[in-house]
C-alpha cells in the first residue's frame, strides 16, 4: 500500500490492480481502495482524477448473434478437416459461404461453467427451409409440420415421437446424444412435450433445441424466440433453458422465455415455482449478472445498454398467447403490431410514428382472421387501417 | 489478470493434450470479445468474421505446434490483428504503400446523452477529452482499449503491441498524461467562466 502514497492520477491508471479494480470493482478491491482513501485523504483528488479519465473511455462494442457465432464455429470444423486452400477468397462470394453452412453437419456448442461441455450435433442432409414448420429428427431427416398449431410429444426413452397423432421412431446411438430441433416460422406455433414430461409451447417464429431423451444428470435446451415453459419437477436435476442472452435454470415450474433475435429486449417472465436467471456478459466490462425469480415477477433486460430490472407484473398478459389470446395492459401498439405480425406472419406498416405510441389494454382473440383482429383494435383506439396490392398491411390516422 | 484467464489457460493445456471440444469453450468465451476488439481495425464486418474463422482453423490444424500460454486472450488478439491487417493489405484495391506495423485503429464512442448535450459543460468537456483521444495515435488508442475496455495488463498489451513492456508502458503512460492535460485545461477554463459569471452578478 505504500508505494501508492507517491502516486499522482495517471501512476494509478498505470497500475494493473487498479484498474482490475475499476473494471471489476469485486468486494476485497473495494475494501482495499476504500481503506486507502480513508487512511490517505490527500490522495483522494488523484484517485478522484484518474476514475474521470477512465469514465471517459466509453467505447462502443459490437456483437454477434448466436447464430453468427454457431455458423463461424461449423465453419470452422468443417474447414479444418479438409486441405487448407484458400479458403478465405472462397468465403468472399456469400453463396457459397451460405451452402458450406446448410449443408452438412450442424453442430451446436453450448457453453457450460460446469466440467460437462455439451455438444448439440444434427447432421442436415438438406438445407434448412426456415419459412416451413418442421421437426429435424437426428438422423437428420426433417419431418414437416402441417397444422397451424402443431403438437410433438416424446415418450421417457425418445426413440418414440408422436407428431399430430402420428408416431415416428428414430434410432438412439449409444454414443452421441441424439439432438432434435423444431423449426416454428411465424404465422404458427406448436407445443412440445418432452422426455422428462416438461411440456414446452413454442409461439410464432421460434426454434428449440434439446436432446430426444434427455442425460441423467443433464436437462439443457437451446431456444431463439419465445416459448412458454411448464417444466416437470426434479430436484435432482435442474432444467436450463439457454439463449443468446441469458440462460434460466429451474427445478420446476412454470414461466414464459422471449428471446427474439430481432427484439432489442429478453424476457422472462415466471409464473409458478422459483427461477435463477443468469446473463451473459458482454466483453469483460460488466461480468456475470445472477438473478433470482418471484412468481409474478418479470425480469426484462435491454439489449443493446445491458440495462435490466425485475419488477411485478400480471402474468396473465404476457401468456395467453398459449391459448390463442393476446392480452395487452397499456401495451404500444408498435409492440401489439409486432407480435401480430409474427403471429399472423403478415407484414403491417404503421403508418406515423404517433400511433404506434397509443396504448393498448384488453384481450385480443387470435384465433380469427388477421382483419378481425385489426377490426377490434380499431375499436379500441382511433385508427384506419387497410390492406396494400402486395398483401401487407397498414395502419394510419382517420380522416 | 483478465476475468475467465486462468479457465481459459486451463483449457488452452486442455486442448494442446488433444481435446479439440476445449477450444470451442475457449472459442465461445472469447467471440464476443474477439469480434469487439476486431471491429476497430475494419468496417469490413464479413472481413472479421472471416479472419476469426481463419484463426480457430489455423489453431485446430497446428494444434501440435502451438506452445503453452498463461494469456490466452493476448495470444488470441495477436492473431487476429495480424491476420486483419494482412487480409485488409491485401484486399485493398490500390496497391497502398502500407508501411510494416502501420494499421488503423478506430476507438468508436458510446453516444452521448444529445438532450444534456447542449448545455451541459460535462458534455463539452467529454466532447474535448473525445477529441483528444482521437488524435492519439492507432497504436496509443489501440494499447488504452486494451487496457481499459477489456483490463489487459501490460505485459499482455506489450505482447498484443509487440513491443518490450517497458515501452508499452511507457506508450500508455504518455497517452494518458495527454488526456489528464486535456481535462485538467478544460477544467481550468470553466472554472474561469463560473468566476466571471460571478463578478457579474456581485
Amino acid at each position: 500500500m505504500n508505494k501508492y502514497k507517491l502516486y499522482s492520477s495517471t501512476d494509478f491508471l498505470n497500475d494493473d490492480s487498479f484498474v482490475e479494480w475499476l473494471l471489476k470493482s469485486d468486494h476485497d478491491a473495494e475494501m482495499f481502495w476504500d481503506t486507502f482513501v480513508e487512511e490517505h485523504p490527500e490522495k483522494k483528488n488523484e484517485i478522484e482524477e484518474a476514475v474521470e479519465i477512465y469514465n471517459h473511455f466509453k467505447f462502443t462494442s459490437e456483437d454477434l448473434t448466436l447464430e453468427e457465432v454457431f455458423a463461424i464455429w461449423n465453419n470452422v470444423k468443417h474447414k479444418s478437416v479438409e486441405k487448407r486452400f484458400s479458403f478465405l477468397t472462397v468465403l468472399k462470394y456469400a453463396a457459397v459461404f451460405v451452402l458450406v453452412f446448410t449443408t452438412g453437419a450442424l453442430s451446436y456448442y453450448l457453453y457450460n461453467n460446469a466440467t460437462e461441455e455439451t455438444e448439440f450435433t444434427i447432421a442436415e442432409n438438406k438445407p434448412l427451409n426456415f419459412n416451413e414448420a418442421q421437426i429435424i429428427l437426428s438422423d437428420g431427416k426433417s419431418v414437416p409440420l402441417n397444422s397451424k398449431e402443431s403438437e410433438i410429444k416424446y415418450d421417457a426413452t425418445g426413440e418414440q415421437v408422436i407428431i399430430d397423432n402420428d408416431t415416428i421412431r428414430q434410432a438412439k446411438k449409444e454414443a452421441e446424444p441424439t439432438i432434435n430441433r423444431v423449426v416454428i416460422p411465424y404465422g404458427k406455433s406448436s407445443q412440445v412435450t418432452l422426455s422428462d414430461g416438461t411440456q414446452v409451447w413454442l409461439n410464432a417464429g421460434s426454434q428449440l433445441v434439446y436432446p430426444s431423451v434427455f442425460k441423467e444428470r443433464q436437462r439443457e435446451v437451446l431456444l431463439i424466440g419465445e416459448a412458454y415453459f411448464n417444466v416437470a419437477h426434479n430436484a435432482k436435476v435442474p432444467f436450463v433453458v439457454r439463449t443468446e442472452h441469458a440462460d434460466i435454470e429451474v427445478l420446476g415450474t412454470s414461466f414464459d422465455v422471449l428471446a427474439y433475435p430481432d427484439d432489442k429486449m429478453f424476457q422472462t417472465i415466471l409464473v409458478t415455482g422459483s427461477v435463477s436467471i443468469e446473463t451473459k456478459s458482454k466483453g469483460l466490462l460488466s461480468g456475470k449478472n445472477k438473478m433470482v425469480l418471484e412468481p409474478n415477477q418479470m425480469f426484462y433486460l435491454d439489449k443493446e445498454s445491458g440495462v435490466n430490472y425485475v419488477n411485478n407484473v400480471d402474468v396473465a398478459t404476457y401468456t395467453s398467447w398459449k391459448e390463442g389470446m393476446f392480452d395487452c395492459d397499456k401495451l404500444d401498439l408498435s409492440r401489439v403490431v409486432r407480435r401480430l405480425e409474427r403471429y399472423y406472419n403478415k407484414q403491417i406498416h404503421i403508418k406515423d410514428p404517433l400511433i404506434g405510441t397509443y396504448k393498448i389494454s384488453g384481450k385480443l382473440d387470435l384465433k380469427g382472421d388477421i382483419s378481425e383482429v385489426l377490426d377490434v383494435i380499431q375499436s379500441f383506439v382511433p385508427i384506419d387501417w387497410g390492406k396494400q396490392q402486395n398483401g401487407d398491411y397498414f395502419i394510419v390516422k382517420p380522416y | 489478470m483478465y476475468p475467465n484467464q486462468k479457465e481459459d489457460a486451463k483449457l488452452w493445456m486442455e486442448f494442446l493434450d488433444g481435446n479439440q471440444g476445449a477450444l470451442s469453450r475457449i472459442y465461445l468465451a472469447n467471440i464476443n470479445d474477439l469480434y469487439a476488439f476486431g471491429c476497430k481495425f475494419s468496417v469490413d464486418r464479413s472481413l472479421i468474421k472471416d479472419c476469426i474463422q481463419d484463426l480457430f482453423i489455423t489453431l485446430l490444424q497446428t494444434h501440435t505446434k502451438l506452445s503453452p500460454t498463461d494469456n490466452v486472450k493476448a495470444y488470441l488478439f495477436t492473431s487476429l490483428k495480424r491476420k486483419i491487417i494482412r487480409e485488409t493489405i491485401r484486399s485493398s484495391r490500390f496497391e497502398q504503400v502500407m508501411e510494416r506495423g502501420d494499421y488503423r485503429f478506430e476507438v468508436g464512442f458510446e453516444k452521448l446523452d444529445t438532450q444534456a448535450f447542449e448545455h451541459d459543460n460535462y458534455s463539452k468537456k467529454t466532447l474535448a477529452v473525445r477529441s483528444a483521444i482521437e488524435s492519439l495515435t492507432s497504436r496509443q488508442k489501440e494499447a488504452l482499449y486494451l487496457r481499459f475496455y477489456f483490463g489487459l495488463s501490460h505485459k499482455e498489451i506489450a505482447e498484443v503491441l509487440h513491443l518490450e513492456v517497458q515501452s508499452s508502458r511507457s506508450l500508455i503512460n504518455r497517452a494518458v498524461k495527454k488526456i489528464r492535460n486535456v481535462m485538467r485545461s478544460d477544467k481550468k477554463r470553466i472554472s474561469n467562466f463560473l468566476y466571471f459569471l460571478l463578478a457579474q452578478t456581485s
